[in-house]
């Protein structure tokens, strides 16, 4: 629990931050991919270890895979037309059939037609996840918190002492 | 306020530069892949053992022991040794003991996410061993242990052998034999069959005829009246011989009284025809009553069967013998093996419908194609012929002995290609189980009557055969070698015949096929044995089954020539009584007619002569006229 509000206060930070704004928008769009998809399956394993060694932000990859587990159990019956809409498509059998007899691929589950439903849509809004969240967020960054720092009540707080206290020690331990 | 502001400036330290990959994330990634590791080479193991053993013990009500457990990882084998699992009901005994249980999995398939099991075996299984230490019971474990063979436990496990063994027998209960020994022993049927003789069909049926002669015998004694009753004979006698007395002394006198006469013989004549048409009706009727009277001894023959099945007299159905001997010893063998194939009907392939076959047969050249519904989202099959099925189990080895007062046994079994989808696979499932074991006191047929069975014997059984689309077909042989047989009856006919019949049969050979759906399988056994009694007891059962049926026939019989005396009496009386004096009436009246006819031809003869003589008499006074004329001239 502590990790996770660690990355949630993280989060709150890097995006009030002047940097990171890459992190956040790729933390959002894997946790798109880990809100969509409905079982534990190889390319969820496989995201999450994309999100262990890239410096992914966590906190927003775990607000954003719990906000869009809710969009995603609402969209289960149009996943599960798409599933199965791309497993019955007859050009790609003899692909299916291939994938299906490899070691390995066979653990993406993406023989059921809802997780093949919804990998194939995660996938698809990942790059545009990324992209609107990123202008999303310089957006912000310019628009809001600029405003907020340009407040009296900010530079009041920025002046006292507790502030500079906790400026000082985010700039050495971050 | 001025050294304030300039000390953070002077201070102020650089963000540390971050790359894209988190290198911090990744060494605690490598310790706990590492540590995961050694935790499944080095103890993973015994926790698993340490779990099913808790477990197993749980569900066993009693102690559950896994002397040892072994993984290997990369070979994809487990081993388990020296599983005891204790008996609740007697702690000092295992109820099953198991040497090894050991699978190796495949790779391979694994990798493929299905689940092949190249080869596993269940080895030494023994049942009902003493225990080193007696097993700790799940209940009794606070307030209790052990208990030796004259505890509670003991007794109620005494109990509960003694109402399996009634269960057993209750099972074999009602064979063919049970049948022979009714016959033999059973009582004289002369007594019941002469208190439900007037429930006989004949005697209804007769009864019913009786009423029916009766009714005819009314419109009979109507037809007599209706013909003429003895007072028109009379009459139209009068009236006939009035007419004949008429003095003719006119010409007219006897046209008036031939007339009549007519006018009679008209009456007479219509009577007759009434008596004639009668005459016929009766005797078509006396027909039909015959006829019925003859149909009793069509009756007869239903009377004989319904008696023979109300007295129990059974048909020794000699071919089913086998069958009705063997076939509750042998599902009480085989039940337990049962219950695996159960277990198993999960992965076996269901029988299939035209539909999928026709389906199946299209796409198995390049793929089968099938949706399953599920929770969520369906799972589609995209397998081809050859590859691998979800679950399959190439080969599996069962075995076991035991040492025994009374012998060794033995068995040994192996299945193979036991797999969830066998049109995938392209193999059925073939299972074969051999074993040897000592036979005491087996009961085949045990009645009120007559218990049939063996007190020793050497058993040896072997079951062979595959399962495919659902479907058994299975051979069994089993034999008893070195019997020594248990026949007891309460009929001392019954148990010459039985102990006749088997002697010198010292080898029994039960052979037979299990056929159809797992759930409803159909068992056909034929037996030496069988043949030995079927020919031993045909002698001796078929002569008192003879005797009885001869009994029945011979009251029946005797019922129905009774029966059709009686009815042809009543006809003849009644019918050819009112059939005689019918034609009696018929002939009398006939005579009227005649006589009525000669004295129209005397009256006719009168008048013809009395008109002769007119005549003459006119001429000769002509002649008288004519003479005097004459006279007169000369």
């Amino acid at each position: 629990m502590t990790l996770i509000l660690k990355q949630i206060f993280g989060l709150l930070k890097v995006l009030n931050s002047d940097t990171g704004s890459n992190q956040i928008a790729s933390g959002i769009a894997f946790g798109l991919i880990l809100g969509f998809i409905p079982a534990l399956s190889l390319q969820t394993v496989f995201t999450f270890v994309l999100i262990l060694i890239f410096r992914v932000q966590l906190g927003a990859v775990l607000i954003s895979a719990f906000f869009f587990a809710f969009p995603a159990y609402l969209f289960d019956h149009t996943f599960n037309q798409l599933g199965s809409y791309i497993l019955e498509m007859e050009g790609l059998r003899s692909l299916f059939t291939t994938l299906y007899a490899m070691p390995i691929i066979p653990y993406t589950r993406m023989f059921n037609s809802l997780v093949m439903g919804a990998t194939a849509m995660a996938f698809m809004l990942f790059p545009l996840v990324f992209v609107i969240f990123r202008f999303l967020i310089i957006k912000y960054r310019e628009k809001v918190v600029a405003k907020i720092k340009d407040t009296k009540l900010f530079k009041m707080l920025q002046a006292t002492a507790l502030y500079k206290w906790y400026h000082k020690y985010d700039q050495i331990y971050g | 306020m001025t050294n304030n502001n300039k000390t953070p400036e002077k201070k102020e330290l650089k963000p540390k530069k971050v790359g894209i990959i988190r290198w911090g994330a990744l060494i605690p990634l490598v310790i706990f892949i590492t540590l995961t590791g050694l935790y499944l080479n080095f103890l993973f193991a015994g926790h698993l053992r340490w779990i099913l053993a808790t477990g197993a013990t749980q569900a066993n009500q009693a102690e559950v022991n896994i002397a040892d457990l072994s993984l290997n990882f990369k070979e994809a084998k487990y081993r388990f040794n020296d599983i005891q699992i204790t008996d609740p009901k007697k702690p000092t005994h295992n109820r099953l003991q198991i040497e090894s249980i050991e699978g190796e999995f495949s790779w391979d398939a694994l990798l493929r996410m299905r689940v092949k099991i190249n080869h596993a075996a269940i080895n030494g299984i023994t049942t009902d061993t003493p225990r080193k230490t007696p097993g700790e019971l799940v209940i009794e474990s606070v307030t209790q242990k052990v208990v030796g063979k004259d505890s509670a436990i003991g007794e109620e496990l005494r109990e509960a052998k003694k109402a399996g063994l009634s269960t057993v027998a209750s099972q074999q209960e009602g064979n063919v034999l049970e049948n022979v020994a009714a016959i033999l022993g059973g009582s004289d049927p002369s007594e019941q069959l002469n208190n439900i003789k007037g429930e006989l069909a004949i005697v209804k049926r007769s009864e019913e005829i009786k009423q029916r002669i009766k009714s005819q015998k009314k419109r009979w004694e109507q037809v007599q009246e209706k013909v003429g009753g003895p007072k028109f004979v009379e009459k139209t006698k009068a009236r006939i011989n009035r007419l004949a007395k008429t003095k003719v002394k006119k010409i007219q006198d006897a046209a008036a009284a031939i007339k009549e006469l007519k006018s009679i013989k008209k009456e007479v004549k219509e009577k007759v025809g009434t008596a004639k048409t009668e005459i016929k009706q009766i005797k078509q009727e006396i027909s039909e009553l015959k006829q019925l009277s003859r149909g009793l001894s069509k009756l007869a023959d239903k009377d004989i069967e319904q008696l023979e099945k109300r007295l129990n007299i059974p048909k020794i159905d000699t071919g089913s013998m086998a069958q009705g001997i063997f076939e509750n010893y042998l599902r009480a063998k085989l039940g337990p093996y049962a219950k695996y194939l159960d277990m198993g009907k999960e992965y076996l392939p269901a029988k299939k419908s035209t539909e999928k076959s026709a389906k199946s047969s299209s796409s198995n050249k390049s793929s089968s194609f099938t949706p399953q519904a599920r929770a969520k989202g369906h799972n589609y099959s995209f397998g081809k012929q050859g590859s691998y099925p979800r679950i399959w189990l190439q080969q599996g080895v069962i075995s076991g002995h035991q040492q025994a007062d009374n012998g060794v046994s033995k068995v040994k079994g192996n299945i193979t290609d036991l797999s969830s989808n066998q049109a995938l696979l392209g193999r059925p499932t073939k299972i074969k189980i051999d074993g040897q074991y000592p036979v005491n006191d087996q009961i085949f047929s045990k009645s009120k009557s007559v218990t049939f069975g063996l007190k020793k014997a050497r058993g040896s059984l072997l079951l062979a055969g595959t399962i495919s689309g659902g479907l058994l077909d299975f051979t069994i042989k089993n034999t008893f070698k070195k019997s020594q047989y248990n026949i007891q009856s309460n009929s001392r006919d019954l148990e010459a015949i039985l102990k006749e019949s088997v002697t010198g049969l010292r080898t029994i050979q039960v052979n037979g096929t299990i056929k159809g759906p797992i759930a409803k399988p159909k068992i056909k056994l034929r037996s030496n044995l069988s043949n030995a009694l079927e020919s031993g007891i045909k002698r001796g059962v078929n002569k008192r089954i003879a005797a009885a049926k001869a009994k029945v026939k011979a009251m029946v019989d005797g019922v129905l020539k009774g029966e059709r005396g009686a009815l042809d009496n009543l006809i003849n009386k009644s019918g050819n009584g009112s059939l005689k004096k019918l034609n009696g009436k018929a002939a009398k009246i006939l005579n009227l007619r005649k006589s009525a006819d000669r004295k129209i031809s005397d009256l006719k003869g009168a008048q013809k002569k009395k008109a002769k003589d007119k005549v003459k008499a006119q001429a000769k006074k002509k002649g008288k006229k004519l003479l005097k004329k004459f006279k007169k001239l000369w």
